[in-house]
């Protein structure tokens, strides 16, 4: 263990894993909701472009998890 | 990688470490870091950090094309970009100069540690661009 207080490399990488988890949670399940394909996102099982996803999908923590909506793009 | 780096030729590379929490004053630590073909300094000081020492304190985010100025450090004695310099056979590595030492070879280039223009931030690294022209 590194008991260092200051600039702690070790430190701020085990702090950065729960992010890491969290970031990769939310990247995943929003692609798994965007039944399309569309700039760089690729859906082999939906390679088309669907005018019905001209929208953003919007993060919320609820709770322990998180809850994914959708808006209209402006 | 590990078949790239085995039996090849070490740099003995030199490291400024200094906490202040605890040292009176810096030292220099020795790492034998195994030469790659065209081994940047920073990657140096990655394989020490990740394979020899966690404890060293150097700064892990940066653009690695020469243009952020994060790992700006002196090497042999020169203040250079770290992810542009190359790693040689003997290298050593300190802070950059004119700024508060954070720990190690981490300084603090935050406007609180400057001048009010910035002049000292400019002026290192416009030495920095002024040795490259230089090669």
């Amino acid at each position: 263990l590194n008991p260092v207080k200051i600039f702690n490399n070790e430190w701020v990488e085990a702090l950065e894993v729960q992010n890491l988890v969290e970031t990769s949670e939310m990247m995943a399940r929003a692609a798994l909701m965007k039944e399309e394909t569309r700039g760089d996102h690729h859906r082999k099982d939906f390679p088309n472009e669907d005018p019905e996803w001209k929208r953003n999908i919007v993060i919320k923590k609820e709770g322990r998890g998180m809850k994914l909506t959708t808006q209209l793009v402006e | 990688m590990w078949r790239m780096i085995m039996g090849k030729e070490k740099a003995r590379v030199k490291v400024f470490r200094f906490n202040p929490e605890m040292d009176k004053k810096p030292r220099y630590e020795s790492y034998e870091v195994p030469l790659e073909e065209g081994m940047s300094v920073l990657r140096g000081l990655r394989y020490i950090y990740e394979n020899l020492d966690g404890t060293l304190a150097y700064k892990d985010y940066f653009c690695k094309t020469n243009q952020c100025g994060m790992c700006a450090m002196k090497v042999n004695g020169r203040p250079v970009f770290a992810c542009n310099a190359k790693l040689e056979k003997e290298t050593v590595i300190e802070p950059l100069p004119n700024f508060p030492i954070i720990r190690d070879i981490v300084v603090d280039t935050g406007r609180e540690s400057q001048d009010e223009s910035g002049e000292i931030w400019k002026k290192e690294v416009g030495v920095i661009v002024r040795n490259y022209r230089n090669l």
